[in-house]
């Protein structure tokens, strides 16, 4: 379903600021695959990520999706297979539209836009069913500017926005990383719930080892931007937080020290 | 509350510079003569009719006494239309006497759109009469008003600010004034009397200025009758000036400038490339020549805009009919020289030219 | 400094200040919905004047080259869409390279003249200074003008509703979002561009019919016109216009009310000179009071106890 072959990415190429984000890059995913992504700082997740997306054109390799060669393609072409939540909850959604709007926008992912009404009258009742869902009340405000929800619940909106209309690969960049805890795991569950219900392929990045060995049925590490470790089946439910310690600390050695801080 | 808040502070700004500004229609006659001022606008713009019976008693105490209000809209800051505006001023004042007549002077700035929200303070005021100075003054007062007369001044060519293909020198509707209209054909004259050897000769103006396109068209179909071979170069703004001048000299043998607002402001800069390039420059006005030419056929803005006054106390006091009064031009014309520039570029210049004066 | 010279002053300006209120709404576009700063229109609002007069003079009808001045300002908003967004060059400086080219290019349309004239004498124009009074109600610029600023609320409020209008709202309000929703963000902002300077452009056509002249040098200094008119309007109406045709509304009364604080300075007689200073005051007042408004508030809600 998803084949990235040796996909390679640097940065500034050619400044002092010179850097190697993918370097021989491989990975592929079978259909309903939900792969967690785990891995230190530079590592290359997220340039993973809006790799597969589109967001700037890879230097060399293939991105593969459903048998295409999207390698060339423009982001905005990707986006019709493509469901994203981003780490930051003001990037996914439109602060100065309603939430029934956003709904909107995103409900016609990879449809033509044309001079049709941008809402319908059915479209309203299939967005409060959607949003009734989510169980935070979202669905009495729908005409509520997204502005004045919580990061939480903008989170929970813009996944149920990737979603709406079914992608055939969901991408989670870090997406609980800037929530309060107890609001992370609120978004997490509706995420597995969601990814459960639609059958989604699905790659999630997290810095949360424990979620990364509870969630998904495969289990990715990153380094130097290739993939140094990946796990699936019982033997990923069986992982210890300890062990993939011991495989970082094998693959990063020195700076691990730095990076232990966020692997708690 | 915060909407009332902001209007007020703008309104209280408002007046506030108004206090520090203080107009100069601020008088104390203003408030009676409203009144008599509308039966006297009725009457001129009409032509025929006479102020009628039921204004009677108002005209009769008009006579002497009537304050006449003049609007007066020009169009950018600059010495010639100043010169002209004053020159129109006095010559009313001279004629009608002190406090009666008073003027309400606005300056669009060279902002095209403020002269119509000029003129449309004017309008509303019924003001007695209006002086447009400047062509987009002239036209926004032409769009203005049909009947309020109308005069004109520092403006070339009527038929063409006015959009009548078949100009007569009357316009047949409510206005009339005087054009700085340059003797072209004699500015040609003189520079074939001055250079008659010359090969090239480059006509300089900027491509904004209306009037000076005119000029060029007209100067430059005169020299070609000499045999000249003529080059147009147009600047936009003073930033490009300095190159379109530098090119203009390298291929030119001599210059003509018509009477061109931006170049008159940038004579400085045309003078210290021309003068070193050995290249005379003929300007259609005073002010150009003795900022950076050889000679002129100079025409006095001052006596312009004094003349135009004349026209307007014909128009007011004596009841002439504007739609029937002729475009005026400048009596007389003084060929002049800048001496020292001639001297340096080592120009004879025949005897019956006149010196421009230092200042 | 007669009050009732003031009153009698009063629907001139207001002519004005609607005719100034269309092209406020194209600026609207780009400001605020686009979220670009675009400085084309001080080209284009020459442009407009100059095509809709030379068609004119050229015997086309009114409405026809109303709507060939609209076309030409499109092309304009199209050039500095593509400067941006193909050749990504930052949108302030693409808006200042087409305005700056579309100075030769206007003069151009105007045949090499800096100026036409057109006589409402001659010319059966739509909108005029002269058709303010004593004309018949359907010939009086004010309804003209109010008519079309209806019509043209109308128009973008639908287009605005429409799925696409609705991905050029998205665009401005976050691109990153729009391109992840499979929106073609430089699609949406070069439409954007086009359609606000048509309308600027349009305005222009009107404002060249009103004065009786297209002049090359007409849009200088538009652009600070427009958005005095966006940032009055909101700043007055902000409270009670929330809906997407009263926030266009309260623009267009905006630029009303900018030509009538004009109006209210040249009354008091103030020296003409002082024009331009003014109305930068008079917009700097209206940006500044909110903000000053807000800290006075915050200020006055402090005390050492608490709110009670």
């Amino acid at each position: 379903m998803l084949l990235l072959e040796n996909v390679e990415k640097t940065f500034n190429r050619g400044t002092i600021n010179e850097k190697k984000a993918l370097n021989g890059l491989n990975l592929s995913m079978k259909d309903g695959d939900f792969v967690t992504v785990i891995g230190g700082n530079g590592a290359g997740k997220s340039t993973m990520l809006n790799m597969i997306a589109g967001v700037y054109p890879i230097d060399k390799g293939k991105v593969i999706l459903n048998g295409e060669n999207i390698s060339r393609w423009s982001e905005h072409k990707r986006a019709r297979f493509l469901g994203r939540v981003f780490q930051d909850p003001m990037t996914g959604t439109a602060a100065d539209m309603e939430i029934q709007e956003n709904l909107a926008l995103a409900y016609r992912r990879g449809k033509r836009r044309g001079m049709r009404w941008a809402i319908t009258k059915d479209e309203k009742e299939k967005y409060r069913e959607s949003l009734k869902v989510l169980g935070l009340g979202l669905e009495n405000r729908m005409t509520s500017k997204v502005g004045l929800l919580s990061g939480g619940q903008r989170q929970a909106l813009t996944l149920l926005m990737a979603t709406l209309r079914q992608p055939d690969l969901l991408l989670l960049d870090e997406h609980t990383a800037a929530l309060d805890p107890k609001t992370a795991a609120k978004v997490l569950e509706i995420t597995e719930q969601i990814v459960a219900e639609n059958h989604l392929t699905t790659i999630m990045i997290t810095h949360n080892m424990k979620d990364a060995i509870r969630m998904g049925n495969r289990l990715v590490m990153m380094h130097d931007g290739r993939i140094i470790y990946d796990v699936s089946g019982e033997e990923k439910k069986n992982l210890r937080v300890s062990q993939l310690l011991e495989k970082f600390e094998q693959a990063a050695g020195e700076e691990f020290a730095n990076d232990r801080m966020m692997l708690n | 509350m915060k909407k009332a808040i902001a209007f007020v502070s703008a309104m209280l700004l408002a007046m506030s510079m108004t206090a520090c500004g203080s107009g100069s229609s601020d008088n104390a006659g203003s408030q009676a003569s409203t009144g008599s001022a509308e039966s006297e606008s009725g009457s001129s713009a009409s032509g025929s009719e006479s102020a009628g019976a039921d204004s009677s008693s108002e005209a009769a105490a008009a006579g002497d006494g009537t304050v006449y209000q003049i609007g007066i809209c020009q169009l950018v800051q600059h010495e010639a239309l100043d010169a002209a505006t004053q020159g129109f001023k006095d010559a009313l004042t001279e004629l009608m006497g002190e406090g009666n007549v008073e003027f309400s002077e606005q300056n669009a700035s060279g902002d095209s759109a403020t002269c119509a929200t000029i003129i449309n303070q004017f309008v509303s005021s019924d003001v007695d009469l209006i002086l447009s100075n400047g062509t987009a003054a002239l036209q926004a007062a032409a769009a203005g008003t049909d009947t309020i007369p109308i005069l004109g001044t520092s403006i070339t060519d009527y038929g063409t600010a006015l959009d009548m293909s078949d100009w007569s020198g009357t316009t047949g509707r409510n206005i009339s004034g005087t054009s700085d209209l340059a003797p072209l054909q004699e500015q040609a004259d003189m520079l074939h009397e001055l250079f008659p050897d010359a090969e090239n000769v480059g006509i300089l103006y900027c491509s904004a200025e209306a009037n000076s396109a005119y000029q060029a068209e007209n100067v430059q179909a005169a020299l070609e009758e000499y045999g000249y071979s003529c080059g147009v170069y147009t600047f936009a703004d003073s930033n490009d000036i300095a190159s379109v001048v530098t090119t203009a000299s390298s291929e030119c043998d001599v210059i003509y400038i018509p009477t061109d607002n931006t170049a008159a402001s940038n004579t400085e800069v045309i003078n210290n490339i021309c003068l070193p390039a050995g290249v005379p420059i003929i300007a259609g006005e005073q002010g150009i020549c003795s900022g950076c030419g050889v000679a002129t056929l100079s025409i006095d803005y001052y006596d312009l805009g004094y003349k135009t006054g004349e026209m307007a106390y014909e128009i007011l006091v004596n009841g002439a009919d504007i739609t029937t009064m002729e475009v005026a031009t400048a009596d007389a014309t003084t060929k002049k020289y800048d001496a020292d520039r001639c001297a340096e570029l080592n120009i004879e210049v025949p005897d019956d030219y006149v010196a421009i004066e230092e200042e | 400094m007669d009050i009732l010279n003031l009153i009698n002053a009063l629907p001139g300006a207001c002519a004005q200040g609607l005719i100034w209120g269309i092209m406020a709404i194209g600026v609207y576009i780009t400001y605020k919905i686009l979220d670009l700063a675009d400085l084309t229109v001080d080209g284009t609002m020459a442009t407009g004047g100059a095509v809709c007069i030379m068609m004119m003079l050229n015997g086309y009808s009114v409405g026809f080259s109303l709507l060939c001045a609209f076309l030409a300002g499109m092309l304009a908003g199209f050039v500095t869409g593509i400067l941006h967004t193909a050749m990504g060059i930052p949108a302030i400086l693409a808006g200042i390279l087409t305005q700056l080219g579309l100075y030769s290019v206007n003069l151009r349309i105007l045949g090499n003249k800096s100026n036409m004239a057109i006589s409402v004498d001659n010319y059966d124009l739509l909108v005029s200074l002269r058709h303010i009074k004593g004309v018949p109600f359907f010939q009086n610029t004010l309804v003209v003008t109010v008519i079309i600023i209806a019509i043209l609320i109308a128009v973008l409020y639908w287009f605005f509703g429409t799925e696409l209008g609705c991905s050029i709202r998205a665009t401005g309000a976050n691109p990153r979002m729009s391109c992840a929703q499979g929106i073609n963000v430089n699609f949406c902002k070069i439409l954007g561009l086009m359609l606000s300077n048509g309308i600027v452009a349009l305005s222009s056509g009107l404002y060249a019919q009103y004065q009786g002249f297209a002049d090359v040098q007409a849009g200088r200094g538009a652009i600070v016109i427009g958005l005095a008119a966006v940032i009055i309007g909101q700043v007055i109406f902000g409270r009670i216009c929330r809906n997407f045709a009263t926030k266009l509304l309260a623009v267009a009364l905006g630029a009303v009310i900018y030509y009538l604080v004009l109006q209210v300075v040249l009354w008091l007689g103030l020296n003409a000179n002082d024009l331009k200073l003014i109305s930068a005051i008079v917009v700097a007042v209206f940006l500044a009071v909110p903000v000053l408004l807000e800290k006075w508030k915050i200020r006055r809600a402090y005390s050492e106890g608490g709110l009670k």
